[in-house]
C-alpha cells in the first residue's frame, strides 16, 4: 500500500519514522483548543502515526518561558520516547536568556531552540538573541523560527551564513505566499536552512511547489499542533504528488538526519 | 476498511486574479483532483461570479458544467435593486428553471461591496428561506453580527458557514447554539479536536464536508474526516449525507 493510501483510508502511518518539527502545548489566549495536554497531543499522534513531536509551549511565546519551557520538561519526562523539546527565549529578557539555555538544554530530551519574534515584538536578527544563536551553532542544533514576511526571510538569510553550523527551520515556510517564494529560494542556497510545512491556510499544491523549487530534502513535516490541527498537513503530505522516498525525507527522515548531526556532549534523546 | 465518499460543498473553477503556485484553474483538473481525494461530487460556483460578475459567471458556469454529473452547479446571488440582478421572484424562477439548489453571495469589501442587511437583501434571503435553498455564505464575507441578524430574521434559512478559520469557537459555539439551521464547512476548522468536540456538544449534522478546492487543499480537507476520531457513520455525515439531505430539502417545483 502506498503512503496516499493509508491516508486515503485513514489508517496510521507507522510504515515509516513520521517526526513533527513544529509543535506547541498548552493553552493559547486567543482560542479554544478543547484538549491542548500532551495526553491529548498523544491522542492525535496515534490516530495518524506520528511517532515524535518536537515541542515549545504557548506560554513560551507568549509571556512567560518559565513557565513554558518547564511544561515542555514535563512532557518530555513523562513520554521520553514521543516528546522531544525547545528551549524556548525571549529577547525581551536578555539577561536571562543564557541561564534559560543552560538550564534546559542540558535536560534529557531537549533537542533545540525555538524563537518566536513576532510574538516577543521582535526582529529575527535581534542582538539579544545571540545567545540562543551562538548555542545553536556550538550544538549543530535546530532552531525552529516563526517566519512571517520577507524581511523575516532575509534575517535568516544572512544569520545562516553567520552561523553556519545552526540548523535554521523556517516555521511557516515564510509564512504569506509571496514570502514563501523567497524563503525556499533562501533554503535552495544554504545547506543549514529548512522550511517547514506547518500552514494554516493550506493551499492547493504547495507541497508539491516546494519540492519541485528546493527538492524534498529540505523541507520538513511540521504541524503546529495543537495549535492547528495536524490532520490537514498530514494528508498535504501523504497525498502529495511526489514520490514515495520524498514523502519519507519530509515526514521523518529530514528531521531524524538533523538530530543525528547534533554535536556530542549535548542532550541525546 | 474503504475509503470514505465525499460530497463536497464548495468547489470553484475558472481564473482567479491570484493564482497561487502549484494550484489550479481549469475544471479538468478539479475532476481529476476531485478523484484522487476520493470526491464523488461538488457543488461548484465560477470564478469569474464571485471575480467578475454573479449574472455572467453564473451564465459561464452552466455552460462549463453541463453534461458533468459531478459538478452541480452554484449561483452567486446579489441584491436586485440596481438592476444589475434579478428580483427574487424572477431569480426563484430562473433557479428552478436551471435546477439551482444552492447559492453563495459575496458581499465583502473585497468582492461585491453591499451590505448583508434585511433593508438591502430581506427579499432575498426571504425566497431563499421560502424555497429551502441552502445558502454558502463565506466568513470573510460577513461578521458575527450581521450572520445573527441573518439567522435570527429568517430562522429556517440554511446557512453553511464557509472559509472558517481555527479561532472562532468562542462565537461559533453561542451561534450553533442559538441557530439550528448554521452549518459549519470543514475544511478551515483547524481547531485540534474541534471536529470531534462539535459533534459531542452538537452532532455531527452541523458539519458539511468542503475543501475549498482549487484555492485551499483537497488531500489536506479529505484528511481531517478520514482521521477524525468520531463513528464511522459520524464521518459518513459529514462526508456526504448532510449536504444531501439539505438538498434534498429544496424545493423545486
Amino acid at each position: 500500500m502506498s503512503i496516499a493510501d493509508y491516508v486515503k483510508k485513514g489508517l496510521p502511518l507507522h510504515e515509516i519514522p513520521v517526526i513533527d518539527c513544529h509543535n506547541h502545548i498548552g493553552l493559547w489566549k486567543a482560542f479554544h483548543i478543547p484538549d491542548p495536554s500532551a495526553e491529548g497531543m498523544l491522542s492525535g499522534m496515534n490516530r495518524l502515526g506520528i511517532d515524535k513531536v518536537c515541542v515549545t509551549a504557548h506560554s513560551s511565546i507568549g509571556p512567560d518561558y518559565h513557565f513554558g519551557n518547564d511544561m515542555v520538561m514535563d512532557a518530555v519526562a513523562r513520554y521520553p520516547d514521543r516528546f522531544l523539546g525547545y528551549v524556548t527565549v525571549n529577547p525581551n529578557y536578555p539577561e536571562d536568556m543564557e541561564q534559560e539555555i543552560r538550564r534546559c538544554l542540558p535536560v534529557k530530551g531537549f533537542i533545540g531552540i525555538k524563537l518566536h519574534p513576532s510574538c516577543h515584538g521582535s526582529a529575527v536578527d535581534n542582538t539579544n538573541y545571540t545567545a540562543a544563536f551562538e548555542a545553536a551553532q556550538k550544538g549543530k542544533l535546530p532552531i525552529l523560527i516563526h517566519i512571517w514576511g520577507r524581511e523575516n526571510v532575509a534575517d535568516v538569510d544572512r544569520l545562516s551564513d553567520r552561523y553556519p553550523d545552526a540548523q535554521f527551520i523556517m516555521a511557516h515556510a515564510g509564512g504569506d505566499v509571496l514570502s514563501m517564494g523567497y524563503a525556499l529560494e533562501v533554503a535552495g542556497r544554504h545547506a543549514n536552512v529548512y522550511v517547514d510545512v506547518a500552514v494554516s491556510t493550506a493551499y492547493e499544491g504547495n507541497v508539491e511547489w516546494f519540492v519541485r523549487e528546493i527538492g524534498s530534502k529540505k523541507v520538513l513535516f511540521g504541524t503546529d499542533m495543537p495549535f492547528l490541527d495536524p490532520r490537514p498537513t498530514f494528508g498535504r503530505v501523504g497525498m502529495a504528488e511526489i514520490g514515495e522516498e520524498e514523502k519519507k525525507d519530509i515526514f521523518g527522515g529530514n528531521m531524524q538526519r538533523i538530530l543525528d548531526q547534533r554535536a556530542e556532549g549535548g542532550s541525546k534523546d | 476498511m474503504d475509503s470514505l465518499k465525499f460530497f463536497d460543498c464548495h468547489c470553484s473553477f475558472g481564473m482567479r486574479s491570484i493564482r497561487y503556485p502549484g494550484s489550479f484553474y481549469q475544471k479538468e483538473d478539479l475532476i481529476r483532483k476531485m478523484k484522487s481525494c476520493g470526491i464523488e461530487k461538488a457543488l461548484v460556483y465560477h470564478s469569474m461570479a464571485q471575480e467578475y460578475n454573479p449574472e455572467a459567471g453564473n451564465q459561464m458556469l452552466m455552460e462549463a458544467v453541463q453534461g458533468i454529473p459531478s459538478l452541480i452547479p452554484v449561483w452567486a446571488v446579489m441584491p436586485h435593486h440596481t438592476g444589475e440582478f434579478p428580483e427574487p421572484d424572477e431569480l426563484a424562477r430562473r433557479m428552478k428553471e436551471n435546477a439551482i439548489q444552492a447559492v453563495t453571495m459575496f458581499p465583502g469589501a473585497a468582492d461585491q461591496t453591499y451590505s448583508m442587511a434585511e433593508w438591502n437583501c430581506g427579499g432575498l434571503y426571504g425566497m431563499l428561506e421560502e424555497q429551502r435553498v441552502p445558502l454558502l455564505l463565506g466568513m470573510e464575507q460577513t461578521a458575527w453580527n450581521d450572520l445573527q441578524e441573518l439567522l435570527s430574521r429568517h430562522p429556517q434559512l440554511n446557512v453553511i458557514l464557509t472559509n472558517v478559520n481555527y479561532r472562532i469557537d468562542r462565537n461559533l459555539y453561542a451561534m450553533l447554539e442559538k441557530h439550528d439551521h448554521l452549518f459549519l464547512e470543514t475544511y478551515g476548522y483547524k481547531v485540534y479536536g474541534g471536529i470531534e468536540a462539535i459533534c459531542r456538544r452538537f452532532g455531527a449534522r452541523r458539519l458539511i464536508f468542503g475543501s475549498g478546492m482549487p484555492v485551499f487543499s483537497g488531500s489536506g480537507a479529505v484528511s481531517m474526516i478520514n482521521y477524525a476520531q468520531i463513528s464511522e457513520e459520524e464521518k459518513r455525515e459529514i462526508a456526504y449525507k448532510n449536504l444531501e439531505n439539505l438538498l434534498k430539502g429544496v424545493r423545486q417545483a
